[in-house]
């Protein structure tokens, strides 16, 4: 999770989803981000020696801060198929077409793949991002 | 050199040049800048008073004077106000005025030459200089009152650290005389397990060319060591990128004893909450507003065998029985997002796999660092068991109770037939056999009232067996006259072989909501009593009313004027099975039990009231 040093406008979201999903594609990177306010956080999936570089990586980007780890564990599978985001953008008709790009209460359900402990996690940290009340159409519930 | 020569060499001097001759001083030779600084027309032979306006008093004294005397005089920065082009107003400008006597015996062609350069912008340079220096020396004692006044002790020192400046707050918090040799003393000030430190760290500031932050105590004039923050910051000289190596640190000295002492004690109780976490024996954990776990105590790790790092944020729900994950985990996402207290029982993996059920507790407690989140499982493991032991043992004793019922329903069943034939054979027996003995016929009257009674008890008991079956029946509104009508047929041939009065007033209360078997079986038992213990000596009265209680519950009254009983406590009658109130007559004593189980069964209670040789009241209060 970490806090945007600035708000970032449509704009800024679309690039970072644009180059995002470029390198994390051609890295083999999966995983989401949720945008809100300011608020971040991200799941990443991917061989160990790539996330942890990405993630020093994107420890160091200017913008965001207070960047802290929740977990880091090895899997033996992936969760996510792709690396996708979802967040409330201003003009929401832009984005509709934009490949790997969710409103909040759209973000597929978790798969069962996922452990509880995690998919919970993964639940109470979008509830810090976008705050409660966003029930998508995953949540716990279906992931068992 | 030729006159004309000379002139124009006059005339171009970037200085005024003009001669004054004459006891009227009339304008003699007069130069363009000397022209310009007149003001425009100087017409030679005009006297310099009448038309030069702009030159002072005390100046045209002087020249006359000059001029008297013969002795030159030199005015430097002298003012005049210059005539601005077009009429504006007079700016002042500054000259250095040479006045030269011009000899001569002729009166007329005596006079002076006038010399003027101008210095105007000299001039305002020193007067610049002049109010820059008032200013800093206003500033400088601004600053001055500033570094003594505040509650700081303020300071210089230089590349090696010697001290160039300390504010008088220094020698009032240290006690030490003005005399005192600063860079001798000062350190031996600090605390002794604070000095070396202070002194590396100031001193590899000054070599890195940086300013420094530290906290250290400083004794104080009464003794007492009090810490203190040191700030200081070089002086920096020379270009942003180019700076020059400072020469001097300035900084300051703020005590910070109090808030060191605060920090230390919430330091301390955080401490101390973090021990007594780690030493109750149950799980203990805290979260973040998020509903992230950030801490787990220590008989976490040892209950589960993980640490907090293995467990994660959400790693509990992991450690529930799979089953109750899912609503576990929906629960408490629920709680973080309303700040609803969460609470459950769950069975919870051991280190060594074993599931024991634990409950699990957090609240929400929300303070000016906004809300968080503290929680507790509890072992209940064995109060669980235990209530499942207990649970298994009254399953087994209901069970027991009713194979005894069955028991003894089967027994009193099973024995009516042998009854009814060794009733068959006596009756045979006596209608066949002839006795000469008289005594004989009383016992055979003492035969056959034994199997009377013996019928009875048998009768009875099975009666209670089925009350007993009756007791979970469903409940209907009945009309008590309608069942004690028929209850009253069943009784028919004792009400005609005793004659008895019987009278029913239902009016009050004419329905009641029960199990009509049971309303039926306590109607018979309470009639059948009354006839049973009729006084022999009166016709039996018998009345049966209903009504309801003061607060509107249904209440039935059976009184007769009977033989009446001994009573221990009216409201408990404790009528135990099998109890005969009077030994002459029949009857099991069965019958007031099984009254009673009925009654209390259904949530009522029997009470009675009664007076030997005068009669009896039962009261059934239905319901409480
Ligand atoms: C919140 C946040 C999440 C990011 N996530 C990723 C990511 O998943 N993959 C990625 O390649 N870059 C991500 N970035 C961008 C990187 O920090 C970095 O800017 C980008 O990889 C370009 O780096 P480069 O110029 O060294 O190639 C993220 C940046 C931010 C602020």
């Amino acid at each position: 999770m970490s806090r945007a040093v600035r708000p970032l406008s449509d704009q800024d979201l679309q690039e970072l989803l644009a180059q995002c999903r470029r390198d994390n594609a051609r890295d083999n990177v999966t995983g989401i981000l949720f945008y809100s306010h300011g608020n971040i956080a991200q799941l990443i999936e991917g061989e160990p020696a790539v996330i942890e570089a990405l993630f020093q990586k994107i420890a160091r980007d200017g913008r965001h801060s207070h960047v802290h780890k929740l977990v880091e564990k090895s899997i033996k599978q992936r969760s996510f198929a792709d690396w996708s985001m979802a967040f409330h953008p201003l003009e929401s008709e832009a984005f509709h077409e934009l490949a790997g790009f969710f409103l909040p209460h759209q973000v597929p359900a978790m798969p069962g793949t996922l452990a509880i402990a995690d998919a919970m996690l993964v639940d109470l940290v979008r509830q810090a991002v976008f705050g409660p009340g966003i029930s998508s159409q995953d949540s716990v519930t279906a992931s068992v | 050199m030729r006159d004309q020569q000379l002139q124009d060499i006059l005339r171009h001097m970037p200085a005024g040049i003009a001669t004054l001759l004459g006891p009227e001083l009339r304008y003699g030779f007069v130069n363009a800048p000397m022209q310009a600084l007149l003001g425009g027309e100087t017409p030679e032979g005009q006297p310099f008073a009448e038309h030069a306006k702009v030159i002072p008093h005390d100046l045209l004294e002087v020249m006359r004077q000059v001029r008297q005397s013969g002795r030159p005089y030199v005015a430097k920065g002298y003012c005049l106000p210059l005539a601005g082009p077009a009429g504006d107003a007079p700016t002042p400008r500054y000259y250095d005025l040479a006045l030269e006597p011009i000899q001569s015996e002729n009166e007329e062609e005596r006079g002076l030459l006038l010399f003027a350069v101008d210095v105007t912008a000299q001039e305002e340079a020193r007067q610049r200089a002049h109010e820059l220096a008032l200013e800093t020396r206003r500033l400088d004692a601004r600053l001055r009152v500033l570094t003594e006044t505040a509650p700081q002790i303020t300071f210089t020192v230089d590349a090696d650290g010697r001290c160039e400046y300390v504010s008088p707050q220094w020698y009032y918090f240290t006690g030490q005389p003005p005399t005192a040799d600063l860079n001798a003393i000062w350190p031996l000030l600090i605390h002794p397990d604070d000095r070396l430190r202070v002194l590396y760290q100031s001193e590899a500031a000054r070599a890195a060319g940086t300013g420094w932050s530290y906290e250290y105590r400083l004794r104080r004039h009464d003794g007492q060591y009090r810490w203190l923050l040191s700030r200081a910051l070089p002086e920096l000289h020379g270009t942003h990128d180019k700076p020059d190596k400072p020469a001097y640190w300035h900084g300051a000295m703020t005590e910070v004893h109090d808030q060191r002492a605060l920090a230390d004690a919430l330091r301390r109780g955080e401490a101390e909450l973090r021990f007594l976490a780690d030493s109750i024996p149950q799980l203990i954990w805290t979260a973040t507003a998020e509903g992230l776990i950030d801490y787990y105590n220590q008989h976490t790790a040892e209950y589960t065998g993980l640490t907090g790092e293995e467990l994660g944020p959400t790693g509990w729900v992991g450690l529930l029985d799979p089953a109750e994950q899912a609503g576990a985990a929906r629960r408490w996402i629920h709680c973080v997002a309303t700040g609803e207290s969460y609470e459950g029982l769950f069975r919870m993996r051991r280190h060594d796999g074993q599931y024991r059920w634990h409950l699990i507790r957090a609240r929400q407690l929300t303070d000016e660092r906004g809300p968080c989140w503290f929680g507790a499982c509890t072992d209940v493991d064995d109060q669980h068991r235990l209530r499942e032991v207990l649970q298994t043992q009254y399953d087994e004793l209901a069970r027991t109770n009713r194979d005894l019922d069955t028991f003894v329903y089967a027994a009193s069943h099973d024995l009516k037939q042998p009854l009814h034939n060794l009733r068959g054979l006596f009756d045979e027996l006596r209608r066949t056999a002839s006795f000469d003995d008289p005594e004989q016929e009383v016992i055979l009257g003492m035969v056959d009232e034994a199997l009377q009674q013996l019928d009875t008890t048998l009768h009875d008991l099975a009666a209670t067996v089925q009350a007993q079956r009756q007791l979970t029946a469903p409940t209907e509104p009945i009309q008590l006259a309608g069942v004690t009508e028929e209850v009253l047929l069943g009784l028919r041939t004792q009400i005609q072989e005793a004659q008895a009065n019987i009278i029913l007033e239902f009016e009050a209360a004419p329905t009641l909501v029960y199990g009509r078997a049971n309303l039926r079986s306590v109607l018979h038992n309470l009639l059948s009593n009354a006839l049973k213990f009729a006084h022999p000596e009166r016709v039996p009265h018998i009345t049966v009313a209903s009504h309801l209680s003061p607060v509107g519950q249904p209440v039935l009254m059976v009184q007769d004027n009977g033989l009446g009983m001994r009573l221990k406590d009216a409201s408990d009658p404790a009528f135990q099975l099998f109890e005969r109130q009077h030994p002459q007559l029949a009857g099991a004593g069965v019958g007031l039990y099984l009254l009673q189980r009925i009654i209390s069964s259904r949530g009522g209670h029997l009470e009675v009231t009664s007076t030997l040789g005068e009669g009896t009241a039962f009261t059934v209060y239905w319901f409480e």
